[in-house]
C-alpha cells in the first residue's frame, strides 16, 4: 500500500481547510485528525465533504499520540506519508494553560507522532516567532533572545523550537503572517485577530491608540499560505530542515492603512500616538473597555517596523508573492462591506444599556 | 411583574446577538453563542460589559470566560455573579 495520505491537523481552520481542499485537487489522500467539529469548510464557505480522499479521524491534538489507538495508529503507518501540523489557537489573550495545550503541547504530540509514522512533519508556525523586533527578518533567522507581542507569539516560538529540535524528525516550518483575505476577492470565512481590531477602528470604538505610522503589518492572504504548504508537501524532500515564510512582497504600513480607511466615507480612522504619552485612563469609560479587553492585546503590531524575506518561498513555488499592499487592503475592506462584516454597526454598549 | 436575573439577562442576550433570525423571547440554554446567534469576540465583549454593568460584576477575565459558550453558560455565570452582589436570580 503506498503511503501518499497526508494527515492534517486544524483541518477545520481557516488554513487547514484550504490545505485539505488543495490536496483534494491534487488527488492526494487526506486523513484529518478533527475533535469538536468534523466538518471542513473551504474559504469560500464549501463543505469539504467525508470521501474515500477525506477520512476523518477522531482525536484529540492535546492529548498523546492524538489520542488515536494502538489500532489507529498501526493503520496509519500504512497510508500515512506526511503529517501537516496546522492545529492551534490563534487567539491572543488565551489562559496560558490554553497554549501550553494547545500551541506546544500539540506540537509536541505532532512531533511523536512523526517519528513513530517515521514520516515529515510539516508546521504551521507565525512570522511573529521573531517577537519584537524591527528590520528584515530573514527565514534562517529564529532565536535571538526576543521578547514577544503576547502569549500566542512565545507558544509558537516555543513550539518552532521543539520541531527544530527534534532528533531523528524531518520537518519543514511555514510561517505565515496575518492570514487575510482571498487575493483576488477578499473572502475570508472566519473574522478574527486583524479583523477584530479593524472593526473596532472603523466603527469608532477604539479612536487612539499606541503606535507609530511607520509600523508595518504583514498581511498574507489565505490561500497563499496554503498554497505555500502544499508546495512544500508536494516537494517535501527539498523543503526538509527548511523555513518559508508565507508572506506578500510587502507589508503596510499604519500610514498607508489610515489612509486607505479614510478612502471610505463610513469609516472612522484612529489616530495612533506615541506609547509614551498614551493613557488607557483618559480613554472615556467604553473605549476604555474596548482598549484594555481587545485593542491593547494588538498594540505590539503598532510598533513593529517588520519586513519578512521570502526567499526560500518564492523558491519553493517559482512565482511571485502576492501583492499585499494598498489595492490588496481595499479588495479586503470592500468584501467586509459586501459580506456586511463592516458598515453595519449593531446597537452600542451605551444604547443597548439606555433601552434595557 | 418582577423580572428575574436569568429573564434579565436572556433578554439582553437576545438583544445584542447580530444573528439575523430572531432567536425568541425564550431560547433554549443549549443555544451557542457563537455558532446559533452570531456572536463574535467583539459582540461577546460588548455583551460583558453590558451585563457586569447592568448587574453590577466585577470585570470578568479572560479564563473565566473560556468555558462560556452557550445561553445557559452565560446565565449560570451572572447568575453566581450577581447573588455575590445579594441579588435574587
Amino acid at each position: 500500500m503506498s503511503r501518499d495520505a497526508v494527515l492534517v491537523t486544524g483541518a477545520t481552520g481557516l488554513v487547514g481547510a484550504e490545505v485539505v481542499k488543495r490536496l483534494v485537487a491534487m488527488n492526494r489522500p487526506v486523513v484529518a485528525v478533527t475533535h469538536r467539529r468534523p466538518r471542513i469548510v473551504a474559504n469560500d464557505g464549501r463543505a469539504i465533504a467525508a470521501s474515500n480522499k477525506v477520512r476523518h479521524v477522531a482525536g484529540d491534538v492535546r492529548i498523546v499520540r492524538f489520542g488515536l489507538d494502538e489500532k489507529v495508529s498501526t493503520a496509519l503507518t500504512h497510508t500515512v506519508g506526511c503529517i501537516v501540523h496546522c492545529a492551534a489557537t490563534t487567539a491572543f489573550n488565551a489562559p496560558d494553560r490554553v497554549y501550553d495545550e494547545l500551541n506546544i503541547g500539540a506540537t509536541r504530540n505532532a512531533i511523536a507522532l512523526g517519528r513513530r509514522l517515521d514520516v515529515p512533519l510539516v508546521h504551521v508556525s507565525t512570522a511573529y516567532v521573531c517577537g519584537r523586533r524591527d528590520g528584515t527578518v530573514r527565514e534562517s533567522e529564529f532565536d535571538r533572545g526576543q521578547s514577544f507581542g503576547n502569549g500566542y507569539e512565545r507558544s509558537k516560538f516555543h513550539a518552532e523550537q521543539l520541531v527544530r529540535a527534534a532528533d531523528g524528525l524531518r520537518w519543514t516550518i511555514i510561517r505565515p503572517g496575518i492570514v487575510t483575505g482571498a487575493t483576488e476577492t477578499g473572502a475570508i470565512r472566519d473574522y478574527k485577530n486583524f479583523y477584530t481590531v479593524l472593526k473596532l477602528i472603523v466603527e469608532g470604538k477604539l479612536r487612539t491608540l499606541p503606535g507609530r505610522y511607520e509600523a508595518t503589518l504583514s498581511l498574507v492572504p489565505v490561500d497563499h499560505v496554503a498554497d505555500v504548504v502544499v508546495a512544500a508537501i508536494a516537494h517535501i524532500d527539498s523543503a526538509a530542515g527548511r523555513t518559508f515564510h508565507a508572506v506578500g512582497v510587502e507589508a503596510i504600513s499604519l500610514r498607508a492603512v489610515s489612509d486607505v480607511l479614510a478612502e471610505y466615507p463610513s469609516f472612522e480612522v484612529a489616530t495612533f500616538v506615541p506609547h509614551a504619552s498614551f493613557s488607557p485612563d483618559e480613554l472615556d469609560g467604553v473605549e476604555r473597555e474596548y482598549y484594555l479587553r481587545i485593542g491593547a492585546q494588538y498594540t505590539s503590531y503598532f510598533d513593529r517596523r517588520l519586513t519578512f524575506d521570502a526567499t526560500n518561498a518564492v523558491e519553493l513555488l517559482g512565482r511571485p508573492l502576492p501583492a499585499t499592499g494598498k489595492d490588496y487592503l481595499r479588495i479586503l475592506l470592500d468584501h467586509c462591506l459586501d459580506a456586511g462584516y463592516l458598515g453595519s454597526p449593531l446597537p452600542t454598549i451605551d444604547e443597548i444599556l439606555a433601552v434595557h | 411583574m418582577i423580572e428575574t436575573i436569568h429573564d434579565t439577562a436572556v433578554r439582553l442576550i437576545v438583544a445584542m446577538a447580530p444573528t439575523d433570525e430572531a432567536p425568541g423571547a425564550n431560547p433554549a440554554a443549549d443555544l451557542r453563542l457563537i455558532d446559533d446567534l452570531g456572536y463574535d469576540s467583539v459582540r461577546l465583549m460588548e455583551l460583558t460589559v453590558v451585563l457586569e454593568r447592568k448587574f453590577g460584576l466585577p470585570r470578568q477575565l479572560p479564563e473565566q470566560l473560556t468555558g462560556v459558550h452557550t445561553v445557559g453558560d452565560v446565565i449560570a455565570l451572572v447568575t453566581a455573579g450577581a447573588s455575590h452582589n445579594g441579588l435574587k436570580p
